[in-house]
């Protein structure tokens, strides 16, 4: 089993779920998040002064999956959340050790 | 039982209230009332519905700034900004009864009990209370996120005791600033700048808010949480304006009421252009601002002026009002909504250009001849100066030293509502500050820390 774990902009949420919808996947855990990356922040003016917001608002996505399907979720990811510009976001692949389904007491491959 | 008889006596005052209106629109009052300018009866006319309708309409002034005022400030302390506001009105109407009152009709009047029965007395208490109240709420946005309410209350009752009186008798009240030809009709000076000048005297003693400057002196902006609120603000006061200025001469209700749209569209639009010109966006809470200061100097002249003169003055106010933000921020003078601009610039402004600009009725200004009338109006603004700044900064910092003015650091850290008022604004929400949103100068950026004027204490 590996997580993913994909940071994206906001509006690019809606497309990425249906991508992964379209792909199989069957549940995701979505997060409100900020922070920075090489896009820095960003500068605007309030009341003629000048300020940046050093950490934007992006969203992350969670899923948990099979390992051979890894390659293909990240590639659903990529194209649905690229825009080419900075600020696009990462994704990040990580192992996980168990998984168990509250409800029925499942684990591993069965519970994701 | 008690139903009928009460639906009864309602009937009767619908009838009463009816015939009071149809009397107020017959020609025989209204000739009358025409015929005694406002610049010499310290007064509105005292009979009927005339005078009550745009009085009441002052009270959208002070839940149009309380809005404003909590709009431009911290989710953490919304509910303590507008509580101020609402409350301080409650005070200056209390004080006023008390003794402004008084103190304006030249030392008789105390709680009301000379000539209890005069509908004239109390027509000018209720209209002068109203305007009293505009006053006492607009420190409170310049002085919000760090004023104690136990300061405040003590505050507000001088200011209506003393203050906004006695300003108020030396022009309204025939006293010596009227009898040397001052003229302020609606109360540019007299309610405006009184509130203004409280507000920077106020300023200058609490000094900026904690994270507003970084220690070498970069500006931070603290943002506005709810910028509709704000502007759903201002929609109420252009409306309590249009009662603010025509109370006081309901004759020419509609050439003012014209006069006062005008001017606060001017103000505005010339606001908004002058940060679109510098800025590329037209930053809505300084087109608040902008729009607010055309209103306030319109408030003096306001039965004076024609309708061009209005957008002249409107469009100097707004632009001063640009410019005063600016140069406070740079003096270190924590403003969060421009009151100070707004109402002690704006109002100085609109003092003076009576005199600049008056044309019908008795009041001729310099342009059309009448040099003694801007002598008169630079007397009074100078007056507005020392008594409004400068007593009320001694008065400030005096009780200072009895009632801090300036709630703990850690209270304003936390946000006033809870410690102050009991209250949190918005329960169902996490309150994310700015520090976690990261806000910052954008020069040097994302600073590993960044270092607060508190901090040096």
């Amino acid at each position: 089993m590996k997580k993913i774990e994909a940071i994206i902009k906001p509006f690019k949420l809606p497309e990425v779920k249906e991508a992964l919808a379209d792909f199989g996947i069957v549940g995701m855990t979505v997060t409100e998040v900020k922070g920075f990356g090489r896009q820095k922040g960003q500068t605007d003016i309030y009341r003629g002064s000048e300020y940046s917001v050093d950490f934007l608002p992006k969203v992350k996505i969670e899923i948990v999956l099979q390992e051979d399907k890894v390659e293909d979720a990240v590639d659903a990811i990529i194209e649905a959340a690229k825009t080419g510009k900075i600020g696009d976001g990462k994704i990040f692949v990580l192992p996980v050790e168990e998984a168990v389904r509250i409800r029925t007491g499942e684990t591993a491959d069965a519970a994701v | 039982m008690r139903l009928t008889s009460y639906a009864c006596r309602n009937e009767a005052f619908g009838m009463i209230a009816l015939a009071a209106a149809l009397t107020s629109l017959l020609p025989g009052p209204l000739a009358c009332a025409a015929d005694s300018s406002p610049a010499s009866t310290p007064m509105p006319s005292a009979s009927g519905l005339l005078p009550f309708v745009p009085t009441a309409l002052i009270w959208l002034m002070p839940a149009g700034l309380a809005m404003l005022a909590a709009g431009l400030t911290r989710a953490k302390n919304a509910s303590h900004t507008a509580f101020m506001t609402f409350f301080g009105c409650a005070i200056a109407i209390i004080g006023f009864w008390i003794g402004g009152f008084a103190v304006v009709h030249g030392g008789s009047g105390f709680f009301l009990n000379r000539l209890a029965a005069s509908p004239s007395d109390m027509a000018s208490f209720f209209w002068q209370a109203s305007t009293l109240c505009v006053a006492a709420s607009i420190p409170v946005g310049a002085l919000a996120e760090r004023w104690s309410l136990r300061n405040f209350y003590v505050s507000v009752l001088f200011f209506s005791l003393i203050t906004f009186p006695f300003f108020a008798w030396w022009t309204w009240g025939g006293g010596w600033l009227s009898r040397l030809g001052f003229v302020d009709s609606a109360g540019s000076g007299v309610v405006h700048a009184t509130g203004g000048l409280l507000a920077l005297a106020g300023a200058l003693i609490l000094g900026p808010r904690i994270g507003r400057y970084t220690r070498d002196g970069n500006l931070i902006p603290i943002p506005a949480h709810n910028v509709p609120l704000s502007l759903l603000g201002s929609f109420l006061l252009v409306v309590g304006w249009l009662g603010f200025n025509v109370a006081r001469a309901p004759e020419s209700a509609a050439s003012i009421a014209v006069v006062t749209i005008l001017a606060a569209a001017g103000g505005g639009i010339a606001a908004a252009t002058f940060m679109i010109m510098t800025t590329r966006k037209p930053d809505p809470t300084i087109t608040i601002n902008g729009l607010l200061a055309g209103l306030v100097a319109s408030s003096a002249g306001a039965p004076f002026i024609s309708p061009t003169a209005a957008v002249i003055i409107s469009v100097v106010a707004g632009l001063l009002a640009c410019l005063a933000v600016q140069f406070l921020d740079k003096r270190r003078v924590d403003d969060p909504v421009g009151a100070i601009s707004v109402h002690g610039v704006g109002g100085l402004w609109g003092v003076l250009a009576v005199g600049i600009f008056a044309s019908q009725g008795s009041v001729t200004g310099c342009l059309h001849g009448g040099w003694s009338q801007l002598g008169a109006q630079l007397l009074g603004a100078a007056v507005l100066l020392v008594w409004a700044g400068g007593v009320s900064w001694i008065f400030l910092k005096t009780l200072d030293w009895f009632i801090p003015m300036r709630v703990p650091p850690e209270v304003e850290l936390e946000g006033l509502d809870i410690p102050e008022t009991g209250l949190i604004s918005y329960p169902d929400f996490q309150i994310i500050s700015s520090h976690t949103t990261g806000f910052s100068t954008p020069m040097p950026r994302l600073s590993s820390r960044r270092e607060y004027d508190h901090e040096k204490n």
